[in-house]
């Protein structure tokens, strides 16, 4: 008996053709996304791994480019249904968290009206509970004083808050299906760590599938089960993170894990003098 | 904190002489010191008096009443003029910098159109269709301004739309419709309000212009333009006549596009 997956990517093929010449990016992908998994999707650039996923999440103009295969939510497949269809789905099942956070907010709205967004889309809440649901969520992803960011404009939080907020933003729904496409990269390190902690924990506590796009090894390492490896618009290999690990089949993969700098657990800091 | 802010005088000045102004037109609305349309053989050419203090013209009506009642008729007209400019400005241009595309093609070569024409020129074109009137000539020139609300408007989306919280918008599962009006529209207020302002000054002086030609508002309604074009046969006789509506008409110009300035550099 065939095991039903949240998501099932089969054999996804972008072309675009807004150019003369017709350019294919991403060549047969297959993903396959169960409930609570956090999947990495590992690359250098343009190995298309951020449109691969912009696919998944509905995002890709559907005029300039050619899409074959099927992208299975829930059954659903979403490079062919109605776009009110897709709508409904976005923001509520699948939602998506960006690389910078200094460009992901509106600058002029209020940070509060933003994280509501989604709820105002897709539910019928009044006001208050709205605003309850919000000020609980940016208490979720560990902003202090929420009452507080609430009613503040992007321009006056960190880096590391506003991608807290896209965070909030992004989960104010409980989608089943979160897609962080380099959500740290413009992060300095320390935060860097709290964000991750932060996904595990809401992937851990609300079950939500995260598919996690990095370039950083390490990053994957530490919260992905699985890991797809792509190059060249190709998965050049794919399976459970430590076997990817610890004996990588392709050539690729052994110069991405060999690239990762590493701190000798020996080394010593030379002393001056 | 406020004493590193230069202050912004553009903003002060116009505010102050547009304050001036409304103020004038709100007093008109309930009072004036004579009726704006009460002729008076005996103070034919009557000058500047404390009885009369912008003199009378040539039917010896008292000018400053009808100073009061002109500037509000051309308010009036400027500021549905821009309304309607700026509505379907809107609306059009946020549609074609929106969706690009033969929307964007079909849309914007009717504004072409409407653009190759001097917007006074259009506006007489219109008039002759639907007659003269002051309701008529808001429609007239409401129309001859759209295209630039479109343009300018349509440039500011065609900015905004690939920007990541558009996309992200799109992703929440927003229709068309609300990332149009609801995320991209608040982002472009600066830049519309500064040429609300611009906008308002042309629609005074082409309303001031029409009713000069004698297409705009009919007598005995007044309106600034519609008393410079009369005081024109009596330029020396009574120089008062001609110089307080234009005054005002200069001063409700200078104040919006100070205003319009002073937006734009608080920005």
């Amino acid at each position: 008996m065939e095991e039903k997956h949240l998501l099932e990517v089969t054999d996804l093929n972008i072309e675009f053709h807004d150019h003369l010449i017709p350019e294919t990016v991403v060549f047969d992908f297959d993903l396959i996304l169960d409930e609570g998994e956090i999947v990495g999707l590992v690359g250098e650039s343009g190995s298309g791994k951020s449109m691969s996923a912009l696919a998944i999440a509905g995002l890709l103009s559907r005029k300039d480019m050619k899409k074959r295969g099927e992208i299975l939510f829930e059954g659903k497949d979403l490079l062919t249904c109605e776009r009110s269809e897709l709508r409904k789905i976005q923001g509520n099942d699948i939602s998506v968290i960006f690389q910078e956070p200094m460009t992901s907010l509106n600058p002029v709205m209020k940070v509060g009206w933003q994280v509501e967004e989604s709820l105002r889309i897709h539910t019928n809440l009044t006001k208050e509970e709205r605003y309850a649901k919000a000020i609980a969520m940016l208490e979720d992803v560990e902003l202090d004083n929420p009452e507080k960011v609430y009613n503040q404009y992007p321009h006056e939080l960190s880096g590391g808050m506003r991608q807290r907020v896209m965070i909030a933003a992004a989960m104010i729904c409980a989608p089943k299906i979160l897609i962080a496409d380099e959500p740290t990269t413009a992060l300095d390190v320390t935060i860097q760590a709290q964000i991750v902690d932060l996904l595990k924990r809401l992937n851990k506590e609300k079950k939500t599938s995260i598919l996690f796009i990095s370039h950083d090894l390490s990053l994957i390492r530490q919260i992905c089960q699985r890991v797809l490896v792509m190059k060249g618009g190709y998965i050049v290999e794919s399976g459970p993170t430590e076997q990817i690990f610890n004996h990588p089949k392709e050539e690729y993969t052994k110069k991405l894990i060999s690239a990762i700098p590493k701190v000798e657990p020996g080394a010593k800091f030379r002393k001056k003098g | 904190m406020n004493n590193a802010k230069k202050k912004n005088f553009n903003l002060i000045v116009g505010g102050a002489i547009t304050g001036i102004i409304l103020l004038m037109i709100l007093v008109g609305i309930f009072y004036t010191p004579h009726d704006p349309n009460a002729m008076d053989a005996s103070n034919k050419f009557a000058g500047v008096s404390f009885k009369h203090l912008m003199g009378c013209d040539n039917f010896g009506r008292d000018v400053f009443s009808r100073v009061l009642e002109g500037s509000r008729t051309t308010f009036f007209v400027a500021a549905g003029t821009v309304f309607i400019g700026t509505f379907f400005g809107v609306i059009i241009g946020a549609l074609t910098g929106y969706y690009g595309g033969v929307v964007d093609e079909v849309l914007m070569r009717v504004i072409d159109a409407i653009f190759a024409f001097p917007s006074i020129l259009l506006a007489l074109v219109f008039i002759s269709l639907f007659g003269s009137g002051k309701y008529q000539v808001i429609l007239a020139l409401g129309i001859a301004f759209v295209p630039s609300f479109a343009r300018i408007v349509r440039s500011e989306f065609i900015k905004y739309k690939n920007m990541d919280y558009v996309k992200n918008a799109r992703l929440q599962g927003a229709s068309d419709f609300r990332i149009m009006f609801v995320h991209i529209l608040p982002n472009t207020v600066t830049v519309l309000l500064s040429a609300i302002m611009i906008g308002f000054n042309n629609a005074v002086l082409a309303e001031a212009g029409m009713s000069f030609l004698g297409i705009g508002v009919q007598p005995p309604d007044a309106s600034l333009g519609r008393m410079l074009s009369e005081a024109q046969a009596y330029l020396f006789r009574a120089p008062a006549y001609a110089i307080f509506p234009g005054v005002v008409i200069i001063l409700m110009v200078l104040g919006f596009s100070l205003l319009g300035d002073g937006i734009k550099s608080e920005e």
